[in-house]
């Protein structure tokens, strides 16, 4: 029986056989996973073979939409994927916007699967019942968004996700972007493509509908939420600004470079310069939406007087104002044109060719200068080159990674790979690192809230889910009664109130836990979350909308347990992978002071209240682990939690 | 593509593609009032994506529209609105 909210198949790509496989999607598998991050977790841990190399025929890319892609709810548009990452090895999930997932339901297929190894370049069309595996050989060594334009070109209207030239070249920190506009693959998706000799995956708009079990009430429900979407006070500037929009408050006190050690001054003249930026963008920026997002945060920027057209998803002023990165303290210089500009031109660069800025480059870039500065490494060893923080420095190391060239070759293997490549001490400047990506949010500066906790323990990433508490998160400090309608409207249980929550705090590691379960149920519908879109939804609307999209009548605390379920199988899967608590350990810089120009900044707790030492976090690790009910020492889910969550199954393997 | 007009019974629809984001929220908000499901291919509405490496749309009506305005009161872009016309007797 199909069951509403769904197009009803798997797709099965064989790329060794070149054989393609229909399969109905079995919806009880589909009631207990319900979707995305969900199912695709089924499908990982049932057909990744835990020994499988990254880069080898064994590992499967796995494509998941969810229950509410392809319908109308605001923001249904994510599409998440899974793989044996060739950065570190564990199975990170990765979301991306875009028409993908609708597409892709479109044609009748809710799932794709891709194993095995083509003998030549190809990309995997689908358009309804016309699945074809297509030469690629004119595509290698095309660039993301070439490579979109030509497929476009060739397929229009379709949704594509490309490799460039670092996924060709199997660089483990290589990304890309779905239709030019959607993230997708940090942790070195694209490097698995490439090892299949898979130069993109394209959805072509098929031709079948997707049904609705309650299509009024489903209506009811939109309406609604469109009703305060465009009733929101801050809808109108973000139209014009995009996401530098919601992201010009966030200025922090500067800039860190020398492997997290120091925080570079801004300018005195911060406040304008950011000012005039933020005009500069908005005249800059045409719009960008992925289907049904009525918060357009995506841009297409062109500055003709200094000759740049592209495309991004989150130009943040403070990056394009001095440093183009929250990690690698280049000082740009000259007005806010020729800055933003310059901030365009590099991202242009990284965007095309495909490698991950923000959880690798960077940080990459400020740990060889770093240890080049020190005299850790010397021309010798780079090739000649001269590492400084100069912006054609910066470019270099850019070409030189993708192609892997000389020097380049070292970074295109991620943080811990170079560091151990490299030798000579070089590890003991891997900073603000876990699990090989580099720390979005150094603490020191944003104290340590759910974000920033479960940077430390997200399953195979030091990635975050929707900022785990929402926008809480990205501005520490909030009063206790607005937290505390925030873990109401995450559906934190009032069991657990008492646990998490005094007078005057709360528990960060108990609070992540439930951060956690509620965003990633927008992993597993399919829905964005990213905070200005995220903010319209409780647990109470997501129920609704799951019962009137599917018929499957559920409770708050239904979907809270399905959540629970899909994150613990993901646990598991990661620890077979060979992540356990050691992986989920702070930093050691964040208990060392982050010296600024005037202050030192240290650890605290989210009010910023008392500082933290190792020890104290490592009690949060033990109260996660706790409120998880997962082993302290392993952070392996127990046998009675796997059997309370119907994953008694997976207890039968060696590990329990 | 800058302005389509479909002209036929109650509302004049006026669409500004240079306003348009490509959501696509009025394909499947129109194949929802057509057919209680989401289908782009039903949709009386289309928004097609013009090549090249910009970022542009074109907004086209199919002969099947019948002017009912679902898609301009859904858009969220304000790229389609529409005029009532007195019907003629």
């Amino acid at each position: 029986m199909e069951l509403p909210g769904y197009a009803g198949y798997i797709l099965h790509i064989d790329l060794t056989s070149r054989n393609v496989k229909k399969e109905p999607l079995d919806t009880e598998i589909a009631r207990t996973y319900i979707g995305g991050a969900g199912i695709i977790n089924k499908l990982a841990c049932d057909l990744i073979p835990p020994n499988a190399g990254p880069l080898s025929p064994e590992n499967a890319i796995i494509i998941g939409t969810g229950p509410f892609n392809g319908t109308m709810i605001p923001g249904s548009s994510e599409v998440m994927i899974v793989y044996k990452s060739p950065l570190n090895g564990s199975l990170p999930h990765s979301n991306g916007g875009g028409c993908f997932s609708l597409f892709l339901k479109s044609s009748g297929y809710d799932h794709v699967v891709i194993t095995g190894r083509s003998y030549k370049p190809v990309y995997l069309i689908i358009g309804d019942e016309d699945v074809q595996l297509c030469d690629a050989s004119d595509l290698w060594g095309m660039d993301v968004f070439d490579t979109t334009d030509e497929l476009r070109r060739r397929h229009q209207p379709c949704s594509v996700i490309p490799i460039g030239q670092a996924g060709e070249n199997l660089v483990n920190i290589s990304v890309t972007q779905i239709d030019k506009g959607g993230t997708v693959g940090s942790g070195g998706l694209c490097a698995v493509m490439g090892s299949k000799n898979l130069k993109a995956v394209v959805a072509r708009q098929g031709t079948k509908g997707i049904a609705v079990a309650d299509p009024k009430r489903l209506q009811k429900l939109v309406d609604e939420i469109l009703s305060r979407v465009t009733s929101y006070h801050m809808r109108d500037e973000m139209l014009k600004g995009g996401a530098m929009t919601m992201t010009a408050g966030w200025v922090p006190q500067g800039q860190l470079a020398r492997c997290s050690s120091q925080l570079v001054p801004y300018p005195s003249e911060v406040a304008e310069m950011q000012a005039e930026m933020y005009e500069i963008h908005k005249r800059s920026r045409q719009k960008i939406a992925c289907p049904t997002c009525p918060m357009s945060d995506k841009d297409r920027l062109d500055v003709p007087e200094r000759d740049v057209a592209t495309y991004d998803t989150a130009i943040f002023a403070e990056m394009a104002i001095m440093t183009l990165s929250s990690t690698f303290g280049h000082r740009a210089s000259g007005s806010a044109l020729d800055r933003y500009a310059e901030a365009l031109r590099y991202s242009d660069m990284v965007n095309r060719y495909g490698i991950d800025k923000v959880y690798s480059f960077q940080g990459l870039v400020d740990f060889v200068v770093t240890l080049y500065e020190d005299g850790i490494i010397t021309r010798e060893d780079t090739g000649g080159i001269e590492l400084d923080r100069e912006f054609d420095t910066l470019l270099k190391l850019v070409e030189m990674t993708v192609f892997r060239e000389g020097f380049g070759d070292i970074l295109a293997d991620g943080i811990i790979g170079a560091a151990r490549r490299i030798g000579k001490g070089a590890d003991k400047y891997v900073q603000n690192v876990v699990k090989g990506q580099f720390i979005l949010f150094d603490p020191r500066l944003w104290r340590l809230g759910p974000m920033q906790f479960e940077s430390m323990v997200y399953p195979g990433r030091s990635l975050n889910v929707g900022g785990a508490m929402g926008a809480a998160t990205y501005s520490p400090g909030w009063p206790m009664k607005d937290l505390l309608k925030q873990a109401e409207r995450c559906g934190v249980p009032q069991e657990a109130i008492g646990r998490i929550f005094t007078e005057n705090s709360f528990n960060v590691g108990r609070l992540a836990k439930h951060g956690e379960d509620f965003f990633n149920l927008f992993n597993m519908f399919g829905q964005c979350h990213r905070l200005y879109i995220s903010r319209f939804y409780s647990i109470e609307i997501l129920t609704e909308l799951y019962s009137a999209v599917t018929g499957v009548e559920s409770t708050p605390s239904d979907l809270k347990m399905a959540s629970e379920r899909v994150w613990n199988l993901w646990k598991v899967m990661n620890y077979r992978a060979g992540f356990n608590r050691k992986d989920d350990q702070p930093p050691r810089i964040w208990f060392q002071p982050l010296k600024g120009p005037d202050k030192e900044y240290h650890l605290t707790d989210y009010f910023g209240n008392a500082c933290l030492t190792r020890e104290d976090v490592e009690g949060l690790l033990d109260d996660y682990y706790e409120e998880r009910g997962w082993n302290r020492e392993t952070s392996l889910p127990t046998a009675k939690k796997l059997k309370e969550l119907g994953l008694e199954v997976l207890t039968s393997e060696k590990d329990y | 593509m800058s302005d389509t007009v479909a002209s036929k019974s109650s509302y004049l629809i006026h669409a500004d593609a240079s306003r348009c984001a490509g959501c696509m929220t009025c394909m499947l908000r129109c194949s929802f009032r057509l057919d209680k499901m989401f289908n782009l291919a039903a949709s009386r509405i289309q928004i097609k994506r013009l090549l090249g490496h910009t970022n542009e749309f074109e907004i086209i009506f199919t002969d099947e529209c019948d002017n009912c305005g679902i898609c301009v009161r859904y858009c969220p872009y304000g790229a389609l609105t529409a005029q009532k016309v007195r019907k003629e007797a």
